[in-house]
């Protein structure tokens, strides 16, 4: 069960399944967990508001 | 034979998708998408539909693309283990339906199961990291697990 589960959600990231991404955003609406990447730190100032960043970061996928 | 410019097109943005999911640096990322696509420029005549569909045969490009990547050695990001090589794919599987069954049992789990699936599979957290974010002790969140496992399994018919 582990494999086959680890193979879905890994085939999910390529396929982005309409019904199974509504799932697991709502997972993550639960929870702040998005990591701020290398490259998107670049975009951020010392004293930037990486909320908003988050937020429009979300928004253009 | 497929139309390599019409393949790009189609696949583009799930291959990049995919990898930027994986891959922190964007430049990487835009390198790995490019050598992808080479390799389905080489090996186009060697695909057979008959033994696996188009987005099967892309993905699984797509995936040893980004193993290869992290085997090649990249100090500051580490191989997600959900997506070892040693994990064997049964491409059979790997179907839309597949995952819309997945969504459907996942609904029919209780909230706290559902979110620690979700976290250990599709995000690769440990659980002593899923455990601290639900505000659960290890113990907890470990007997949740193997609940939820036991009870995806009855629902997908596994």
């Amino acid at each position: 069960m582990d494999n086959f589960l680890k193979s879905l959600f890994d085939y999910q990231m390529f396929e982005e399944q309409k019904d199974l991404q509504s799932v697991i955003d709502s997972v993550h609406a639960r929870y702040t967990m998005k990591e701020l990447t290398a490259d998107d730190l670049g975009y951020v100032a010392a004293a930037g508001a990486p909320e908003s960043f988050r937020k429009d970061k979300k928004q253009e996928r | 034979m497929a139309d390599l410019e019409l393949i790009y097109h189609d696949y583009r943005n799930k291959v990049m998708g995919y990898i930027r999911a994986r891959v922190r640096r964007y430049a990487d990322a835009e390198d790995l998408c490019a050598d992808v696509f080479e390799k389905i420029q080489r090996k186009l005549d060697e695909f057979d539909a008959a033994k696996a569909s188009m987005n099967t045969w892309i993905f699984t490009i797509t995936r040893n693309t980004v193993i290869d990547y992290f085997r090649r050695g990249k100090p500051s990001e580490e191989l997600d283990e959900n997506l070892s090589d040693e994990t064997e794919v049964d491409e059979g599987l790997l179907r839309t339906e597949t995952l819309s069954e997945l969504a459907g049992a996942l609904r029919a789990l209780p909230d706290e199961m559902r979110d620690i699936v979700v976290l250990r599979y599709y995000d690769g957290k440990p659980l002593t990291e899923i455990a601290e974010m639900m505000g659960l002790s290890y113990g907890a969140v470990k007997l949740r697990h193997q609940s939820a496992l036991v009870r995806l399994r009855k629902l997908m018919h596994v």
